[in-house]
């Protein structure tokens, strides 16, 4: 009982100097939060369009290599004869990459949209490749070039 | 009561708070192990893919030599070059080799198919005929294919329109070849002392595939001494190679993959010899004598001379760094046809006439496949 008697209270500058400190340090907490949130989508974002590019990648150099034939005609085409007499096509079908083999099918290949993509023959009949693939909300686009060599036409 | 109660609370508590966090756990862990099986399955495939890869390159610089991958596999890391076949074709009447290299990284198997034309010409035997002297009595022989001498031709050829075909003189070199190492690749040695006949040699034979006399047509045999195909063998079958380290002599009427089922089929003799026999004669000359008439399809190639006692057909080539003589073709049906597909035959069995001059990549023509299974 005596304890409760001698307790002199909190003034109410204890108590607005608490509030600004919480404040402070709740504020400082919250912007280290919401930075490494964006941190962590930018970076989702990031493994995600290079995930993309990846996959696209290894379809094109796996079939560019076996290339007999390589048509440039069509814009944003690249037609591929290999084998016998296989031929696939890449395209950008409503703006996702895709192949087509034969009369197969279309294949899907990317899940993100590219909003172009270029095939260019290089001066040392290289098959030079342009990309820009967009992120999932379409905010942005991240470009690649890649070059890659058709084994039996060099 | 109460305080009981509230003890066993925080325990509960504890309870789910750790059922929770390992949940969690559990959860993230398998994330992370799928993108982990996800990224050794790509980088295992692409090792996997560089291994046959570079099985291809190893096979393109050891063309001519056997395929030994310990050294190369020593040098691979994490995967390695689980097979590597080399197989020699006709690639649209070309001659072509075919690399198919398997390579293997973590169970993950990649393939490369790899296809080379071969560069003929520096096979040296590009001629239909080619030897130091060639002398031809009798009738013409219709010929196809170029026609080499070292010194001098003797006699007339005239093409299938009777055109008269003059010969290249000098300036070339016959293939040479050497015998200790094609003794080394063949299938079967025989060494029995003087003078064997054809129709004995599987008697001889220690390889089991050489029972029957039949079988020689495919085989690699290699004899030392003479050798007499007998009177009674009337034909040779097959795309094998018979190598004689001394004289062959042959009986009437041979025929050589002549059968319609041998019509893709080249059979090699390569003869060396010290002793002329000639209707009875000798001298110190080589000979490789023919009897009376042979059909023939293959090569046919001889360190000394090649007489021809009559007529002759060929398809394919005939060489001699000794001289070659033609007696009669009999009504002028016969024909000299150049025919490289020999050449596949020879590599087969991996025989290469000269090939040191050259570097093994040199022989490996355009590159016309690529494939990756």
């Amino acid at each position: 009982m005596r304890l409760f008697k001698d307790e002199q209270g909190i003034t109410l500058i204890e108590v607005i100097l608490v509030i600004a400190l919480i404040s402070i340090i709740s504020s400082a907490i919250y912007m280290t939060y919401t930075d490494s949130i964006k941190v962590w989508f930018f970076n989702k974002e990031r493994v995600e369009i290079q995930q993309n590019h990846d996959i696209v990648q290894k379809w094109l150099e796996r079939y560019i290599r076996q290339a007999k034939t390589v048509d440039y005609s069509v814009d944003k085409q690249l037609t591929i004869e290999f084998n016998e007499s296989d031929e696939i096509l890449f395209f950008l079908n409503n703006g996702f990459f895709s192949a087509k083999i034969n009369s197969e099918p279309v294949k899907q290949i990317s899940n993100l949209k590219f909003q172009d993509i270029y095939f260019n023959p290089t001066t040392d009949n290289l098959v030079e490749v342009t990309s820009e693939i967009e992120n999932k909300k379409g905010t942005k686009t991240y470009n690649f070039k890649s070059i890659y060599y058709p084994r039996l036409l060099n | 009561m109460n305080k009981k109660s509230e003890n066993g609370y925080v325990l509960v508590l504890a309870v789910v708070i750790l059922t929770a966090l390992l949940v969690v756990i559990l959860a993230m862990s398998n994330l992370i192990s799928a993108d982990l099986s996800i990224f050794r399955q790509t980088s295992s495939s692409d090792r996997a893919f560089y291994a046959a890869e570079s099985g291809v390159s190893f096979a393109r610089k050891n063309f001519l030599s056997s395929i030994d991958l310990t050294g190369l596999n020593n040098k691979l890391i994490n995967a390695e070059v689980n097979d590597l076949d080399r197989e020699y074709f006709d690639y649209k009447g070309d001659l072509a080799v075919r690399f198919t290299a398997e390579g293997v990284s973590a169970n993950t198997f990649r393939t490369v198919v790899v296809t080379h034309l071969v560069e003929e010409e520096l096979m040296e035997l590009t001629k239909a005929i080619a030897a130091e002297n060639l002398d031809i009595k009798n009738n013409h022989i219709v010929s196809d294919g170029e026609i080499y001498v070292n010194n001098s031709l003797t006699g007339e050829l005239e093409d299938k329109d009777g055109n008269i075909i003059t010969a290249t003189v000098g300036g070339e070199k016959i293939p040479d070849i050497d015998f200790d190492s094609l003794a080394d690749k063949a299938n079967n040695v025989i060494d029995v002392g003087n003078t064997i006949s054809y129709s004995s040699l599987p008697t001889y034979a220690s390889d089991d595939a050489l029972n029957d006399v039949e079988d020689i047509g495919n085989e690699f045999t290699f004899v030392r001494g003479n050798l007499t195909i007998d009177n009674a063998i009337n034909s040779i079958n097959g795309s094998g190679v018979l190598v004689v380290d001394g004289n062959l002599f042959t009986g009437s009427n041979l025929t050589i993959n002549q059968a319609d089922e041998y019509i893709n089929d080249y059979f090699v003799i390569i003869v060396s010899g010290n002793i002329n026999i000639v209707s009875g004669e000798t001298s110190d000359d080589d000979i490789y004598y023919a009897g009376n008439s042979i059909i023939y399809r293959g090569l046919m190639y001889a360190k000394g001379n090649i007489y021809f006692k009559n007529s002759l057909s060929l398809d394919g080539s005939m060489v001699s760094q000794g001289d070659i003589t033609l007696n009669n073709s009999s009504n002028n049906s016969s024909n000299i046809n150049y025919d490289p597909g020999f050449m596949l035959t020879l590599l087969n069995n991996g025989i290469f006439f000269n090939s040191d001059e050259y570097n093994e990549e040199d022989f490996l023509g355009e590159l016309v496949e690529w494939q990756e299974l």
